[in-house]
């Protein structure tokens, strides 16, 4: 281990040891009803309490409630409260039966999520029948309240987890106005496509808005977030009674992240050189590279190894922390290769006279010249110059090299300085310069 | 204000003033140490919360033996765990292959170079797999045996991960000592 790793663990132990970070306000409180969710659950004589009986009694009640009311009601997310009395006379003597479901609520939320806030919505119920339940309400008639306190807890009452008992409990009326919606999805990645459910009753019109500037007035409408953002769905409703109800639901739309990336087209993937590859992905915690022959890296900007030239198929796969995904392939990289011009740096004329410069790529005598080529030339030219400057050979033809002779004389050997430019067919060109030796061979 | 000792017996009895107690003294110390294993505060929270329970229902079984905030800080890095495996298939997931890297040679770190922050936002920024790798090994000083057998992986995964996040935090370190050192020029 070098001195470096010793020392980024002692840099990180030595400062994180002691780190600290301050729980946010309220985390006590979710922690605090998780203890007592938790004793409440594993029950013994030993941690029996008041938590228990309340919320036994808060299960009973809206158990007996939920039997009795109207089964279809008992499945709908929402939660919500029923104050029967009509607007006209809110301040008025409230029913006893009234304050027991209130009272009855907020047992329940003591009990099961003190803190915890779900969505729920306020809904009066305009006229009230009379024939409460007998057996609901000798169950919860145990107070009355003032009508100053009830109407305090209107608007401080803590609605109670789903789960816990959506179901506050419902005085069966003429009809009861509800709004509600179920959202197919509460959250993902843009553009989000989300469907509504409506689930409000005895509603005469409704109007949904967006947040993003969108609105609704269909049943049951589909809409597209496009950006991200946390929108805050709104369902106003119109019930039968001609009052105005709201619920609200909050969509989060993750920013979708988006894989871009180059690389080193001229990278020379012979005699094992690296490959840079430059990742211009926009909004992405992490990386998948695929890089077409079977070697992955989880880097955001790779090196890589190619064990052979040869032209790849390159994949980017980008994620992010909520799980937002994107992806990138370059099809068919490092064609370049195949574009390619190579010149050898000696040969061996023929020594019994000039051979005129044409050759066959398969003749491995080496007695002419001439460069290797893959890929289509377009344009070529090759110049080459003895040491005092002076040409002695010029070609505009791939297939014609240098026969080592010069006014039909074997030249001296020596060192030749070349110089070719030329273009491929795919508009690549290209401008080399090197030296040959020419060696006599007795 | 109540003492360790205090707090844990009062814990062991359910008292609801020793349990709050407890919180209020080590909460932002495991917070801490969760944020580390998550790199997300909302997340970290969530794994404080259910660490904190398991404190809290377990505590009869710490025996007084060693310290009372490391065998804290072990629940809340088992719980870290937990999550991380619960959440694997949501993450991504990391193939270990061999490459070659270019490491950024003879980059001494020091530890004044670095605040608190930058190394947490370096840490913040691994993938998920090659953060709980370095934060066991690196920062709680784990063996890659023992790190092996929490993350159920093999051994040799747990080094080379181990190997590869280094590399990259030593990248990220080098390119804030780069952005550092241009500004102290520009001043």
């Amino acid at each position: 281990m070098s001195r470096n790793d010793l020392n980024m663990e002692k840099l990180f132990r030595t400062q994180m040891e002691s780190y600290t970070v301050d729980p946010s306000p309220g985390l006590w409180q979710k922690v605090h009803a998780k203890i007592l969710w938790k004793q409440f659950l594993s029950f013994s004589f030993q941690t029996f309490n008041v938590y228990y009986l309340a919320a036994a009694i808060s299960l009973a009640g809206i158990g007996t409630y939920a039997w009795l009311s109207d089964p279809g009601t008992a499945e709908q997310e929402q939660s919500v409260r029923v104050l029967p009395e009509s607007d006209t006379n809110i301040p008025s003597e409230p029913s006893p039966d009234a304050a027991a479901v209130e009272q009855e609520a907020v047992k329940g939320a003591e009990a099961f999520s003190p803190g915890v806030q779900t969505q729920d919505s306020v809904v009066h119920s305009d006229r009230v029948s009379s024939s409460v339940p007998p057996d609901a309400a000798t169950e919860t008639r145990q107070a009355s309240q003032p009508a100053e306190d009830q109407d305090i807890k209107k608007s401080s009452l803590v609605s109670p987890e789903p789960e816990a008992g959506d179901q506050t409990g419902q005085e069966s009326g003429t009809f009861l106005v509800k709004a509600g919606f179920n959202a197919s999805l509460l959250s993902g990645c843009s553009p989000l496509a989300v469907n509504f459910e409506n689930l409000s009753e005895n509603a005469v019109q409704y109007n949904w808005i967006f947040s993003d500037g969108g609105s609704s007035t269909e049943n049951n409408p589909s809409y597209i977030f496009d950006e991200p953002g946390e929108y805050e769905v709104i369902l106003k409703i119109i019930g039968k009674d001609g009052l105005e109800y709201t619920t609200r639901q909050t969509i989060r739309v993750f920013e979708t992240p988006k894989a871009l990336f180059e690389l080193d087209e001229d990278a020379d993937l012979t005699n094992n050189q690296p490959v840079y590859f430059y990742n211009y992905s926009r909004s992405a915690d992490y990386y998948e590279w695929d890089f077409g022959d079977r070697q992955h890296s989880n880097l955001a900007e790779p090196i890589h190894y190619y064990n052979q030239p040869g032209s790849y198929n390159i994949k980017l796969k980008v994620w992010t922390d909520k799980q937002c995904y994107d992806s990138l392939v370059i099809m068919n990289a490092f064609t370049g290769p195949e574009n390619e011009i190579r010149f050898p740096n000696a040969f061996i004329p023929n020594m019994t006279g000039p051979t005129g410069g044409y050759y066959d790529v398969n003749d491995i005598s080496n007695t002419v010249f001439h460069p290797h080529v893959s890929g289509d030339l377009i344009e070529y030219k090759l110049k080459i110059f003895n040491r005092q400057g002076l040409q002695i050979f010029e070609s505009n033809d791939a297939a014609f090299g240098w026969d080592g002779y010069y006014q039909e004389k074997l030249a001296a050997q020596d060192v030749y300085i070349w110089k070719a430019r030329g273009k491929f067919s795919n508009g690549k060109t290209f401008v080399k310069s090197g030296d040959v030796t020419l060696i006599k061979h007795h | 204000m109540l003492d360790e000792k205090e707090i844990i017996e009062g814990c062991c009895r359910n008292e609801r003033k020793a349990q709050k107690a407890l919180y209020e003294r080590y909460a932002s110390i495991l917070l801490g140490v969760c944020i580390r294993y998550s790199g997300r505060r909302d997340e970290a929270e969530d794994i404080l919360q259910d660490g904190l329970i398991k404190v809290y229902f377990n505590i009869k079984d710490f025996a007084g033996k060693g310290s009372f905030i490391n065998w804290m800080k072990k629940i809340m890095v088992n719980t870290a765990i937990t999550h991380y495996h619960r959440n694997l298939k949501h993450h991504y997931h990391q193939d270990i292959e061999d490459i070659r890297e270019t490491d950024i040679e003879g980059t001494s770190l020091d530890t004044a170079e670095f605040t608190r922050e930058e190394l947490l936002k370096v840490i913040k920024g691994l993938p998920h797999g090659y953060r709980m790798v370095f934060n066991l090994y690196a920062v709680e000083g784990f063996k890659h045996k023992e790190i092996a057998r929490m993350l159920e992986v093999d051994v040799n995964t747990s080094k080379s991960q181990y190997s590869r996040a280094k590399s990259l935090i030593r990248k990220k370190l080098g390119s804030l000592k780069k952005i550092a050192e241009k500004t102290d020029e520009q001043e």
